[in-house]
């Protein structure tokens, strides 16, 4: 199976050209069809010119969600990936150690105190800004308990991060049951999870953090290959285990509490890509990583494609798709393949 | 289903059933017998207000912020989950509630312990309509609501006569815009924007509130913007494009359409939907229904804050 291949430099290229080239074509179809009647066609060179609506329907709606949701499934998938890695669990996924919980926590303070109107201060900015402080404060909050006679536990990681998003949704249901009906409304809808309308300059500044998180990360892969044989063997190789284990959880928690702050709780994306990725790719983190960051974009934008078209002119939540889509077809990839997929 | 998906059925069903509003007096004679009633929906509420039984009223649901007399009553909790004990120590006779799903197991307890319990129907006009006179029957006056029903029709039929002639002009109501949800086919929103004339550009939609994407809203051009979706302190209010200037070729932004308003009062079916309506022409076509005045905008505020 090529999966078990040893990584060269020709697999890795070949690998992450194809990924890459089907990231490009996701984001062409995306562009391509959405839930107007505006196609490709009305692109070409040489037809009619494009009215001004037609133009916004292109180039400020479409492109740009398109290009987040691509972000954001790369974001969430290498998250996922150094989790997994991280805690040695399959189970794994971005929210797992309680950053979204934090996230959510600021994003549904600020829609209660009414900082995200049109009008406020802040105006649209002030719900992801409060939500990634949530992010950042839940992130030293974890690492300050996790972390015990100078050492990040992973097991005393992961449990706080359960029991911080337990106290999470907690605390987000009270302040549901306190709130005004139209912030219950507001905060309902916050907490759905969608890939957001963002300016260039956002999905610019949320790629350019993501890529450079993963080139950190990547810059470990060595070293989360060593940590699947144990934290003591690692060490005896000479890993820095408590040096990765703290940058990679700062690093991947740092890109959680930036995709949940824009975009609220995209289910399924960071779970199932990496081990998709792993099934075709085997466990070299040095192949897996770019492609988590190539194949979780091209996953989301098509996730969101469908979830723009199939009920037009309505949409479905985001979430709705990568788990309805993405769980029977993983399940299938598992049944076929499950017997030689040895999660590590 | 998902928690957070039942806390979007469970507010869809309860922007649904929402109901307040109106400025009528309230009738101060004392009832001596009839039932004593909780009531748990806004909507109710405004009809219990309507046919001068508010006096009936020993507690309330905590959505049901109208009318003013009410407010003074106890609270027993959120629609979905009355607490059970203090309806019994109210000496509740009469639950009057949404049809919503949630709730039903103290509903079941309620009845068990000889409390009727009336789950209203009105997620739609007619059955709004229906509801009315299931109340009046409730609390003795049947006749009175025969005749707010009466009312009712008569001046929504005046309403579309007015509006009968005028060409239809495309309309939406917006609720949130990231991401974009808006008021469908079926909704109480629909029902007034069609009865003033206009043509609700979400109306093939697959449900009455319904997530659209913004290139359709683009595509399909609205020539009036009603949004909702700022609340809070200083809010957008009154005939502003707002955000919706970064679409400057909109019809609604060109043409100057762009309303921003308080949604509680506008979002709600009730007796009051005639008066709605009316202010949703203003909003639509000026031209037959006259300009909307800032007391217009006025006059919608406040009832979803008065709680807190």
């Amino acid at each position: 199976m090529r999966s078990s291949e040893p990584l060269t430099q020709g697999r890795l290229l070949a690998w992450t050209l194809v990924l890459g080239a089907a990231l490009a074509l996701s984001v062409l179809l995306g562009v391509a069809w959405g839930t107007s009647s505006l196609s490709l066609v009305d692109l070409l060179p040489g037809g009619p010119p494009l009215s001004e609506q037609a133009r916004a329907v292109f180039v400020d709606v479409r492109l740009p969600r398109v290009l987040a949701a691509a972000v954001l499934g790369g974001a969430l998938s290498v998250a996922g990936v150094v989790f997994q890695a991280l805690l040695r669990n399959p189970l794994a996924d971005p929210y797992v150690l309680g950053v979204s919980g934090g996230a959510s926590i600021g994003g549904v303070l600020a829609l209660l105190l009414g900082l995200g109107g049109a009008a406020s201060l802040l105006g649209e900015l002030a719900v992801p800004a409060f939500a990634f402080l949530g992010a950042l404060g839940a992130l030293f909050l974890i690492e300050w308990v996790a972390t015990v006679g100078g050492k990040l536990t992973v097991y005393t990681v992961l449990l706080t991060g359960a029991i911080f998003n337990a106290f999470a949704a907690a605390l987000i249901y009270f302040i549901q049951t306190i709130a005004s009906l139209e912030q219950l409304h507001a905060i309902v809808f916050y907490l759905m999870g969608s890939v957001p309308l963002l300016g260039y300059r956002g999905v610019g500044l949320l790629a350019a953090a993501s890529v450079l998180a993963t080139v950190a990360l990547l810059s470990m892969a060595r070293d989360y290959n060593a940590l699947t044989i144990g934290e003591e063997g690692a060490a005896q190789l000479g890993v820095d285990v408590e040096r990765i284990k703290r940058r990679t959880f700062v690093l991947g928690s740092l890109l959680t509490g930036l995709a949940v702050s824009v975009a609220g709780l995209i289910g399924f994306v960071g779970l199932v890509v990496p081990h998709l990725l792993r099934l075709l790719l085997g466990p070299d983190h040095r192949l897996l990583l770019p492609a988590a960051l190539l194949g979780g974009g091209s996953f989301l934008v098509l996730a969101d494609l469908v979830a723009r078209v199939v009920v037009a002119p309505g949409e479905l939540p985001v979430g709705v798709v990568t788990a309805l889509v993405g769980g029977p077809f993983f399940l299938s990839l598992l049944r076929r393949r499950g017997a030689r997929y040895d999660f590590s | 289903m998902s928690p957070r998906g039942r806390v979007l059925l469970a507010f869809g069903s309860l922007l649904l059933a929402f109901g307040c509003a109106g400025e009528a007096s309230r009738s101060d004679r004392v009832e001596t017998d009839g039932p004593r009633i909780v009531v748990m929906a806004p909507a109710a509420a405004e009809v219990l207000e309507i046919l001068g039984a508010t006096d009936r009223v020993v507690g309330r649901g905590d959505y049901v912020v109208w009318p003013p007399a009410l407010q003074k009553l106890p609270r027993v909790g959120a629609y979905h989950a009355p607490s059970v004990e203090t309806v019994l120590s109210l000496g509740t006779t009469l639950l009057l509630t949404t049809s919503s799903q949630a709730g039903q197991g103290a509903h079941a307890r309620l009845r068990e312990l000889g409390i009727e319990v009336l789950a209203l129907e009105t997620n739609t006009y007619e059955s709004m309509l229906g509801s009315i006179v299931a109340i009046g029957k409730e609390v003795n006056r049947e006749e009175e609501a025969r005749r707010v029903v009466e009312r009712i029709r008569r001046e929504m039929d005046e309403i579309r006569e007015l509006a009968r002639d005028a060409s239809a002009r495309r309309v939406v109501f917006v609720v949130d815009r990231d991401p974009v949800y808006v008021a469908g086919p079926g909704s109480h929103v629909d029902e007034m924007i069609r009865a003033v004339g206009g043509e609700n550009i979400a109306a093939d939609a697959a449900s009455d509130w319904q997530l659209l994407s913004m290139e359709i809203i683009l595509e399909r051009a609205p020539e009036v913007i009603i949004d909702t979706s700022d609340n809070g302190e200083g809010a957008l209010r009154g005939r502003v494009a707002g955000p919706w200037e970064r679409w400057p070729f909109l019809p609604a932004v060109e043409q100057n359409r762009v309303y921003w308003v308080d949604p509680i009062r506008l979002v709600i079916p009730g007796p009051r939907l005639p008066q709605m309506t009316r202010l949703v022409g203003r909003l639509v076509h000026p031209e037959i229904f006259g300009e909307p005045s800032p007391e217009d905008f006025e006059a919608l505020e406040g009832a979803g804050r008065a709680l807190q």
